[in-house]
């Protein structure tokens, strides 16, 4: 077991890929990561933004989803549609994705088309025509956005549980901004930002696939190196969300089942426990031998599906478990859901379990490497980050040194107060959860 | 003379290099399966063995699949399924459930299984060195499952609550009532995930029975992709896959050919704010191979991308779907192509009139054929990007092997570079089989 993942590990730092990542650097500031696979007959291409909803004023919410829609909508030279069919010619595509804390520009191309699709991604990127017309149409397009309800139990049960865990913190708006915000997004506004926030210094561009940094440089050169360069804007800074006390919220939806979600409030990606919370992830959701698909699924049937969602966010996160069950079972879902945190706070993981855990975590991270444009966004979002493309092959690393103690010591630390939240069909009328059912994972539990 | 002619024979030189360098940047799109890649053998029991080696990672992907899946249900819908979940239920060599897939993910492996209407798969990956365990994992999972009453009693209400989740989905529910009314008696109309009223009635025999009638050599393919020689993979099934016996094929039922004289039609009412439909059509079997490729450029051109031609169309005619889409998964027998929508309930029947109305131009070649070359190519790289890695090839092969062999795999790409404009506008059809809303009832009827 062991060899096979070391084997694994080895090869990804020695560069099984046709060499490691390289990072160059324009002088600009601008910087371009390439990572050439010999087998892949594509290329994947991420352009990463560094404009975080922290950025972005609470009146504003939505400035950065227009500005992303008005920049796909072309360029001074091009229109979006022009640009689009330059690249659907060779059968590839460009897109645009709002995250919580960067914006995101992605074309994959057949190798051969790499040079096009560069020149699409700079036009749009470098030279956004962003006229009044263009603002307008995203305002529309992201207001549309907002009007469409979710399809999935889960997605309700996320959207309900942020706009509570981050009240008054821009990442209730997940990216997609506010009737009020985009209300207030005039064409000026959407020009500041981009100004403002859209420049070589604060943009990475990561390509993998067919390609090398040889084929790439000049090519990147011409397209970003006259990019003007711009000071670099102080990140906006929000004050953590914090619960007082665990809360519960409860909706109704059309939806045929119920969804018992538990939301605790953790640190970012830069904390030192972002690993291990990676790892405790693993150890709940990780698989058939994780803990809730254990005992709260298999052992104890409380719910038939059990899943485990901890977003990468820079400033801070969210921890939150899901049962999907039916509403007779909900608060049994929830309180098994509940003891195996509090084992995780009271006893320590036994060894077997650990490593089964790491294996998991480290097993499916390297096998998502295939997917060109994952790890293309992955390699940008930790140079982006400042962690540098050296963080791909240390990940596995800082996970196999997670120690039991270290588990359990973040268990106590986060897993306190929480926001439950309850999907529900409509028509169903239960009894709503009390406040006195509530109680804490770690209630009784001295805190290290 | 001599001279005229030898200019003669220099300038035709030209000419075929020409045409021979210009062959060559047409057909320079990627093929994800280029047949030199794929080796293809059977067995002395009659099972048939697929490698695709690539040793760029050190990784093997392993895709075991039985050719027959729900369609070849006799006495109750759900079996295929329910035992596609009891397999990992207990096994000889692992005895305890799931054990069997924790062995696998202890070693930093992923398995997955799927149960589809002319198949069941089975998959799994895992590093390279560990190709041994990987095989004996999936061949006592399909091979020995233990399939104990007291384990389906555990398992049913889990496929219970799967299906309960799939209504869950307005458009899974639309679709699965599309497939439903558009046959008159083929097995495919049913969902291969079974009917709740048969589930309830099924019992462990019943499963048992399916896995005895049909998990046999001569109905078993194995396909490997990634890390592994054609010779390496044949000596580590030799010992236990390659001793499975044969079990008896019987025939296929028979095809449908004779189609509804007028659509048939059903509404589900349920709390949904607006409508979501979906219209069903015929479409081609896998043995047209030709034709089951134009229907995916079809599919391509009306629904995929930002300039998909039915977004344009429903916005001509002020019609304005929260969601659309379409589904087309190519079958042994004839299927179905669907197309779906999220509507206000005042535009479901307009829109239902609008597609016929496009399709039935499409078919008269009413249609720009650059749109039709972007589809091409678009799918083409959906292609591509879909078998990225070991796993997703693995699927692909073990899935044209259910459909009528692996080298299907190989030949998509070249079909699709040559296929013409009139054989993509034949495929478009222009009969609707069946209509289903699900949500508020519209207006209009058929």
């Amino acid at each position: 077991m062991r060899a096979g993942l070391l084997a694994l590990a080895l090869l990804l730092a020695s560069g099984v890929w046709a060499g490691n990542p390289i990072t160059q650097a324009l002088p600009n500031g601008f910087r371009v990561i390439t990572q050439p696979t010999t087998s892949s007959q594509v290329v994947s291409m991420t352009l990463l933004v560094n404009f975080s909803a922290l950025d972005e004023p609470m009146e504003y919410a939505g400035l950065r989803q227009v500005l992303l829609i008005s920049m796909l909508h072309g360029s001074q030279a091009m229109d979006g549609t022009a640009v689009r069919r330059k690249l659907a010619a060779y059968g590839g595509t460009l897109e645009g994705r709002i995250h919580q804390d960067a914006l995101e520009f992605t074309a994959r191309v057949p190798a051969g088309a790499m040079e096009v699709a560069l020149r699409a991604l700079g036009e749009i990127v470098c030279h956004p025509r962003l006229s009044d017309e263009s603002v307008e149409a995203a305002v529309a397009q992201a207001e549309r956005q907002l009007l469409t309800d979710p399809v999935r139990t889960v997605e309700f049960a996320d959207r309900l549980a942020e706009v509570n865990l981050y009240a008054n913190h821009p990442y209730m708006f997940r990216g997609q901004g506010s009737f009020y915000g985009l209300r207030n997004v005039r064409p000026t506004a959407v020009r500041w930002a981009y100004q403002t926030y859209v420049g070589p210094g604060t943009s990475v561009l990561a390509m993998v696939g067919r390609c090398t940094p040889e084929g790439v440089l000049p090519i990147a050169r011409a397209v970003f190196g006259e990019w003007a360069r711009r000071p670099i804007p102080p990140r906006g800074v929000w004050e953590q969300p914090l619960l007082r006390q665990s809360l519960s919220v409860l909706r109704e939806e059309p939806v045929r089942s119920t969804c018992v979600m538990m939301a605790f409030p953790v640190s970012g990606i830069t904390h030192e426990d972002f690993v291990t919370l990676r790892v405790i992830e693993s150890l709940l959701a990780g698989g058939t031998g994780a803990r809730l698909f254990r005992t709260v699924r298999e052992q104890r049937h409380l719910a038939y599906e059990v899943s485990v969602r901890f977003p990468a966010q820079v400033a801070c996160s969210h921890f939150a478990l899901y049962a999907l069950t039916n509403a007779d079972s909900m608060e049994d879902a929830r309180a098994a859901m509940a003891e195996e945190l509090t084992r995780l706070q009271t006893e320590p993981v036994a060894d077997t379990e650990l490593k089964r855990a790491k294996a998991y975590l480290k097993g499916r991270y390297l096998l998502a490497h295939q997917y060109s444009a994952q790890y293309a966004f992955d390699l940008a979002w930790y140079e982006l980050q400042d962690l540098g493309v050296r963080y791909d092959s240390a990940y596995p690393e800082a996970v196999e040194r997670v120690t039991a103690d270290d588990v359990q010591r973040a268990a106590q630390t986060y897993f306190t107060r929480y926001l439950l939240a309850v999907v529900m069909p409509l028509s169903l009328s239960p009894e709503l959860l009390r406040e006195d059912r509530l109680t804490a994972p770690s209630d009784g539990v001295q805190q290290k | 003379m001599a001279l005229l002619q030898h200019r003669g024979h220099l300038v035709l030189a030209l000419i075929i290099l020409m045409i021979s360098a210009f062959r060559a940047c047409a057909a320079e799109l990627p093929n994800p399966f280029p047949p030199r890649d794929i080796s293809v053998s059977t067995l002395e029991n009659g099972l048939r063995l697929v490698v695709k080696a690539d040793h760029t990672l050190p990784v093997v992907a392993l895709a075991v699949t039985v050719r027959s899946g729900s369609a070849a249900e006799t006495q109750a819908q759900g079996q295929a399924h329910l035992l596609e979940h009891l397999v990992f239920q207990g096994t000889k060599r692992y005895p305890a459930p799931l054990q069997a897939q924790q062995a696998l993910e202890q070693a930093g492996g992923i398995s997955d299984a799927v149960t589809s209407r002319d198949a069941i798969r089975f998959q799994a990956a895992i590093a390279s060195d560990q190709a041994e365990l990987l095989v004996r994992v999936l061949y006592d999972v399909v091979m020995a499952p233990l399939l104990t009453d007291e384990r389906f009693e555990q398992e049913r209400p889990v496929v219970l609550a799967e299906i309960q989740r799939e209504d869950d989905n307005p458009i899974v529910a639309a679709i699965a009532g599309a497939y439903r009314i558009s046959y008159r008696a083929h097995p495919y109309r049913f969902s291969p995930s079974g009917s709740i009223q048969d589930l309830l009635r099924m019992t462990a025999g019943d499963v048992r029975a399916f896995h005895q009638r049909w998990f046999g050599s001569k109905n078993i393919s194995l396909v490997f992709v990634g890390d592994i020689t054609p010779a390496r993979a044949k000596e580590i099934v030799a010992g236990n896959f390659g001793l499975v016996k044969p079990v008896p094929l019987s025939e296929r039922p028979p095809a449908e050919t004779t189609l509804f004289e007028t659509p048939m039609r059903h509404h589900a009412p349920t709390t949904l704010p607006g409508t979501c439909q979906a219209m069903a059509f015929p479409a081609p079997a896998s043995a047209d191979f030709t034709r089951m490729v134009a229907t995916d450029v079809l599919l391509t051109l009306l629904v995929d991308g930002p300039d998909a031609l039915l977004s344009t169309w429903y916005a001509g005619r002020g019609l304005s779907p929260t969601r659309f889409g379409g589904e087309f998964v190519s079958t042994r027998a004839p299927g179905r192509l669907i197309l779906w929508a999220d509507t206000p309930v005042e535009q479901a029947a307009p829109m239902r009139d609008a597609t016929l109305t496009l399709l039935r131009r499409i078919y008269v070649g009413d249609v720009d054929d650059e749109a039709l070359e972007l589809a091409r190519k678009r799918l083409v790289m959906s292609f591509v990007l879909e078998n990225e890695t070991y796993s997703q090839q693995a699927a692909t092969l073990a899935f044209y092997e259910s459909l009528g062999g692996a080298h299907l795999a190989s030949r998509y790409v070249p079909a699709l570079e040559a296929l013409t404009f009139a054989q993509v506008c034949d495929a478009a059809p222009t009969d609707l089989l069946g209509w289903v809303t699900v949500g508020k009832r519209p207006e209009g009827g058929l």
